[in-house]
């Protein structure tokens, strides 16, 4: 028998309403306790912020649903960061067209060892990227001797201070809709039709959901485990070059460490670490869930000691709402099934 | 003729290897183990060393763990152990952790001597610091009093100057000590100063310190009047919070900052006042006390490290006041590092 389904019980069945939700609660929570957090300037500075984690959050996600995991992403970043910033300060190249288009083939390049290794060795790529991230990070640091870079031309400079939209505040200040947020949601909306609309796409959540009958159902492995692990290189390079215009400053150290942030993200998205599972929107706003707390901490003047403990909490939290619904999921299936 | 030849060579050979092996055992062996190695500060700090090995004619050298481990650390306190230095002198990562091997060490005779480590010395000959930690903590204070000062504005206690404090962590002693200096400074001298929030723990990275400025420039507004980075980037990361929003004439910003790095900030006028101390003289002096220890001389207040002037000694802690104190571009670019 057919069972109808409205289109409410639809929306009540996805993980992202309820991700959805907790952000519209916290936000108005926030709100309440000082009205600041809901003023446009907050918020675009918020979204131009948190740019580098929510570019590599949907790499990421690319990753997780094809059934594997990156942890290497920051030494590649960093890496692409690094080139990039020695090319364009010392032989002074003030052109900021050769600065986002060159930590993306680099990106790549590493991204693609990742993939040749995971397919290659089956070693779960935990361990594989772990030590990518190791042997990456530690030949910088040996080859720059941990030298920091921050004498940038001044196209460089300028970029970073590009609006898509500009208003100017009550003290005649301008700020607006950053460059580098426009940069974020194209990246997304590439990302979702590429999940979507793009062959690759099924075939990454094949793989990820079961990489024994996409096998047998004649897909090449091969070239979707190098394509996933090609595309969060890439997202890194453009994530690096984002991240350097942010700090105006390149530090071999500086990106390194935040894995778990990133991880993060994408699970309390929805996406999940067994693969097969997880959304463009759903990482989208677990990035913004980060965001709101750790803006929203401060502006509700908690002390510092307090911070990673909400952080915390609220992680668990949602995550736990995500694997209840997925248990409902799984029960009503097998109930149907049954 | 070929045979005696080589006969002669070789007997010359050994006797230049045992002859350097002699003048080598006459030179003292210092081993300077930092946090870690190849990061820019701990290449200056590597200077000073090489500096003092060369004008006090000691084997001194400086290594370190490529991450910032104390595990590492501790390993690598423990093969210069065994391998028989005379005098070990350590930046800890973790100074708990080392103090088994600073008791074996010291058990056979090694010299121990620590840095950045005033409040951990049980196990330790001395700490040696190149700065007064609570002159070092009040500086930034006095900045921002005097730039309050300039402004002309009038601030009393119902109509406060709010500031806030960046560290590195809650857990970095140094940095939370010179925090805690500073709060019981101001509250004692300055009551029209007011910490607005407690410390954040962000100073160590550029945009960690730039996106809390930015949410404490919208939580507070003209209430913020000064950001204090004891880490060495969290000026920096303010500094570009405060020109992103047009304040640099509002906000003061003062704090820890590389000399190299703060030059563009401090000629903007984003950074007001920055302050630190060189490793390099950290490095040269620890070899000097060392090699003092070596010789057998007692070490007492009054003492002078040459081109740092007199000791002065606090329980186990040796210092010398050097801290750098940099007001305009070009005070911090005469510092060379």
């Amino acid at each position: 028998m057919e069972i109808k389904r409205n289109p409410l019980s639809r929306l009540t069945k996805k993980n992202e309403f309820y991700l959805f939700l907790v952000l519209i609660v916290l936000s108005t929570f926030l709100a309440i306790s000082n009205p600041k957090f809901l003023r446009l300037e907050n918020i675009f500075d918020l979204l131009r912020n948190n740019t580098f984690l929510g570019i590599v959050a949907l790499g990421e996600l690319v990753v997780l649903i094809s059934g594997g995991i990156d942890v290497s992403f920051t030494a590649i970043a960093t890496i692409a960061q690094y080139i990039m910033g020695f090319i364009i300060s010392t032989y002074y190249i003030d052109n900021i067209l050769v600065a986002i288009l060159l930590p993306i083939p680099i990106g790549i390049a590493l991204g693609a060892i990742n993939g040749l290794l995971v397919y290659y060795t089956r070693v779960h790529p935990v361990i594989i990227t772990i030590s990518t991230l190791n042997a990456f990070y530690g030949l910088l640091i040996f080859l720059s001797k941990g030298t920091w870079i921050y004498n940038f031309p001044p196209s460089f400079r300028r970029f970073a201070q590009l609006k898509l939209i500009t208003l100017v505040n009550e003290r005649g200040i301008k700020y607006g809709l950053s460059i580098f947020t426009g940069i974020w949601i194209v990246v997304a909306i590439i990302t979702w039709l590429i999940l979507k609309y793009f062959p690759i796409g099924r075939k990454i959540y094949a793989i990820g959901g079961n990489l024994e009958a996409a096998r047998r159902a004649g897909f090449n492995i091969f070239r979707t485990q190098l394509f996933v692990y090609c595309y969060i290189g890439a997202l890194s390079g453009l994530a690096a070059f984002v991240h350097a215009q942010l700090t105006q400053m390149i530090q071999p150290n500086a990106i390194v460490g935040r894995e778990l942030d990133v991880i993060a993200a994408a699970i309390l998205g929805g996406a999940s670490v067994f693969g097969g599972s997880g959304s463009v929107a759903g990482a989208v706003m677990g990035v913004l869930l980060i965001a709101v707390i750790k803006n929203g901490l401060i502006l509700m003047k908690l002390p510092a000691y307090w911070h990673q403990v909400v952080m915390g909490a609220i992680i668990i939290i949602a995550a736990s709402i995500s694997a209840l619904q997925r248990k409902i999921k799984a029960k009503r299936e097998s109930v149907s099934v049954g | 003729m070929r045979k005696k030849f080589s006969v002669i060579l070789l007997i010359l050979g050994l006797l230049m290897v045992l002859f350097f092996t002699v003048a080598q055992a006459k030179s003292y062996e210092i081993a300077v183990v930092v946090k870690i190695a190849g990061i820019p500060w701990f290449n200056r700090m590597a200077e000073g060393v090489k500096k003092a090995a060369k004008e006090l004619g000691v084997n001194a050298y400086l290594v370190g763990p490529s991450t910032a481990d104390p595990a590492a650390q501790v390993q690598m306190v423990e093969d210069l152990i065994t391998r028989g230095v005379d005098a070990l002198c350590v930046v800890p990562n973790d100074a708990k952790s080392l103090i088994p091997v600073f008791q074996k060490a010291k058990s056979q005779g090694i010299v121990v001597l620590t840095h950045e480590s005033p409040f951990e010395t049980t196990a330790v000959d001395w700490d040696i610091e190149t700065i007064d930690s609570v002159e070092y903590g009040k500086l930034p204070i006095n900045a921002i009093v005097r730039k309050l000062v300039e402004s002309g504005e009038k601030y009393t206690e119902d109509n406060p100057a709010g500031f806030v404090m960046l560290v590195g962590s809650l857990t970095v002693p140094l940095h939370n000590y010179w925090a805690d200096v500073a709060v019981e400074y101001a509250k004692t001298n300055f009551p029209f100063l007011k910490e607005l929030t407690t410390r954040l723990p962000t100073a160590e990275s550029v945009a960690d310190s730039r996106a809390a400025v930015l949410d404490l420039i919208t939580t507070y507004g003209d209430k913020l009047k000064a950001v204090i980075g004891w880490g060495s980037l969290g000026p920096i990361g303010a500094a570009q919070a405060v020109q992103e929003k047009g304040l640099q004439d509002e906000i003061i910003v003062v704090g820890s900052a590389i000399p190299s790095t703060v030059v563009p900030y401090l000629q903007s006028g984003a950074v007001d006042y920055a302050q630190l101390w060189d490793p390099a003289d950290a490095g040269y002096a620890m070899v000097y006390i060392a090699k003092q220890m070596l010789e057998g001389k007692t070490i007492e207040s009054g003492m002078e490290i040459p081109r740092m002037g007199p000791i002065s000694i606090n329980g186990k802690v040796i210092s010398v006041n050097q801290i750098k104190m940099m007001w305009t571009a070009d005070d911090a670019a005469s510092l060379g590092f």
